[in-house]
């Protein structure tokens, strides 16, 4: 007779055959690599992978987000750009109002490509688990989803004529019926807060928050944007706020909104130093403007709470397209994580 | 047959079940652990990888005597390296050619050693010289990039002191900067010589950063 309590040797031999069978199938899941999924799929996966595993193995969870190479031409290469890499091409038709629509939205519909990958701001993606990457928490931490080049082949009055912020505001992303401001806020805001947008070119004079201009290079003929997610982690929105003066001038011209009931609350920083004027309690999701292509460059943003496994924290998801250069990327991003 | 097995009391204890399961829980968590790192260390190689193909694709498109200005993203500890034909401390991986490598760095390890092993990876090219080093610029004093490549042998000084020199090349290896932050590089190729330069710019205060002139440049 079976001895009281004792387990069944007949119950242990199917349950360990079906643990090892499990860790099999298991291993040869990990074993495909996710070789038949497109990179962005890759990288949603390894996003949603890193922001659900517990903190203790978050560092050892790759990030596979392979920056994208975007083409924009009218018949050239881009070799200037991009030789040498696997890039996107894209060709653009028409002259000036059409061509500079079909750049905006090729812009915009990147820059909400990162947006979703990234978990639209709201997962937390470097913290807790920062030493384990090596990366210093109090700094910035960025992906670059995306660089855009616009070949020689378009002219500088087409992209003059580039103005993204307006497209996002006035268009519809197709699948939603609504515009890209409305997609970025999850349907919060569907118009900017124009009063609050200072200048128009914040590259004018903007100042941290000791005061000091900071100056970014306005090499005119630049032609190549990188679409920018960076994150930052703390629990006071004041130390995150002197941060991204600190490492992100650009984002300190900028208007943040808080889509509270469909309407757009306001405002969160003052763009000339002074700091903090009013922080709401909710989160903040907003955007912004400033040059690029001699036009403007949008840029949105969101603070609150992380969504996350551990212990619930604070910190701002920031996303902007930047000029590739090493002055303007290094200003905004001390830390890069991410496939090149 | 189960009675008989059980008349003999070979039932385990109640506890073992959960010892079993626990250790084929630890054996799966220590697998998919080691598949985590190397999934993090494979991750940083195929990046170097993938860099150094960058940088050849950059070279090969630059047209002779031509000077470009590339951006890159870094990889934290690793390095860039040219080596020519004719030295003898090249690594192996070279066969008899010129190259360039990426390598991680190791205090352990020479620059041929670290470019010998696992964590190095080279790409031949077909030009008989190739040079790498970052210039620094120690003096107040402004220098184009067009006069450096003028005469780039006058600045191949290694280590030099500081305040001996105005312009110097600092080291054969460029350093990938922390962060794996963005860094800039600047080449020139002839029919039989490449110059990799990194212009340094944590060398001294903005105010002495050369000029870059934009004509000539890709």
């Amino acid at each position: 007779m079976m001895k009281r309590g004792g387990v069944d040797v007949y119950f242990i031999i199917p349950l360990i055959a079906a643990v090892v069978g499990f860790g099999i199938i298991l291993y040869f899941i990990m074993q495909l690599q996710l070789g038949g999924y497109a990179e962005d799929e890759v990288c949603k996966l390894s996003v949603l992978g890193r922001a659900t595993s517990p903190d203790i193995s978050k560092g050892g969870v790759p990030l596979k987000c392979t920056t994208k190479k975007i083409c924009l031409t009218k018949g050239g290469d881009c070799s200037n750009n991009f030789a040498g890499e696997k890039t996107e091409n894209f060709k653009i038709s028409g002259n000036g109002e059409e061509a500079a629509k079909q750049i905006a939205k090729i812009s915009a519909d990147a820059m909400l490509d990162c947006w979703r990958m990234m978990g639209e701001g709201k997962l937390d993606l470097f913290g807790g688990f920062s030493e384990s990457l090596l990366l210093d928490k109090k700094k910035p931490v960025c992906v670059i989803c995306s660089r855009i080049a616009i070949d020689a082949s378009i002219s500088k009055e087409v992209l003059e004529k580039v103005n993204i912020n307006s497209y996002m505001e006035n268009n519809n992303v197709d699948e939603l019926g609504a515009n890209y401001i409305s997609a970025f806020t999850s349907g919060g805001s569907v118009n900017y807060a124009k009063k609050n947008i200072v200048q128009d070119n914040a590259f004018g004079e903007l100042k941290d928050a000791s005061g000091k201009v900071v100056s970014f290079n306005k090499n005119p003929e630049n032609r190549e944007m990188a679409i920018v997610f960076s994150q930052i982690k703390s629990d006071k929105y004041e130390e995150i706020l002197d941060s991204i003066f600190k490492y992100g001038g650009t984002v300190a011209g900028l208007t943040f909104l808080s889509p509270i009931g469909g309407a757009a609350r306001y405002i969160f920083l003052n763009p000339y130093g002074a700091g903090l004027v009013a922080v709401g309690t909710a989160g903040y999701a907003g955007y912004g403007a400033y040059n690029i292509w001699q036009g403007q460059l949008a840029a949105v943003g969101h603070c609150g709470d992380f969504v996350t496994n551990d212990e619930a924290s604070k910190g701002c998801s920031l996303m902007q397209g930047i000029n590739y250069n090493v002055k303007d990327i290094n200003a905004v991003c001390p830390q890069i994580q991410g496939n090149p | 047959m189960i009675k008989k097995i059980n008349k003999k009391g070979d039932s385990l204890p109640p506890e073992a079940l959960g010892v079993i399961v626990a250790f084929l829980g630890l054996i799966l968590i220590g697998i998919a652990g080691y598949k985590l790192l190397n999934a993090s260390l494979d991750q940083e190689s195929e990046n170097a990888k993938r860099l150094l193909e960058n940088i050849n694709g950059k070279i090969e498109n630059l047209k002779e005597d031509e000077i470009g200005r590339f951006t890159f993203r870094g990889i934290e500890g690793w390095q860039l390296t040219a080596w020519s034909k004719s030295d003898a401390n090249r690594p192996d991986k070279c066969f008899f050619e010129s190259c360039i490598c990426i390598c991680k760095s190791d205090n352990n390890l020479d620059r041929k050693e670290e470019c010998q092993s696992k964590n190095g990876f080279c790409k031949n090219i077909d030009i008989e010289n190739s040079f790498s080093g970052n210039f620094v610029n120690y003096k107040n004093d402004l220098i184009s990039i067009e006069r450096f490549f003028e005469n780039p042998e006058k600045y191949d000084v290694y280590d030099h002191a500081l305040g001996q020199e105005k312009y110097y090349i600092a080291g054969r290896e460029i350093f990938f900067p922390k962060g794996n932050s963005i860094f800039e590089i600047i080449a020139r190729k002839s029919k039989d010589k490449l110059y990799i330069i990194k212009w340094d710019y944590e060398g001294g205060p903005e105010s002495i950063q050369p000029p870059l002139p934009d004509y000539n440049l890709k």
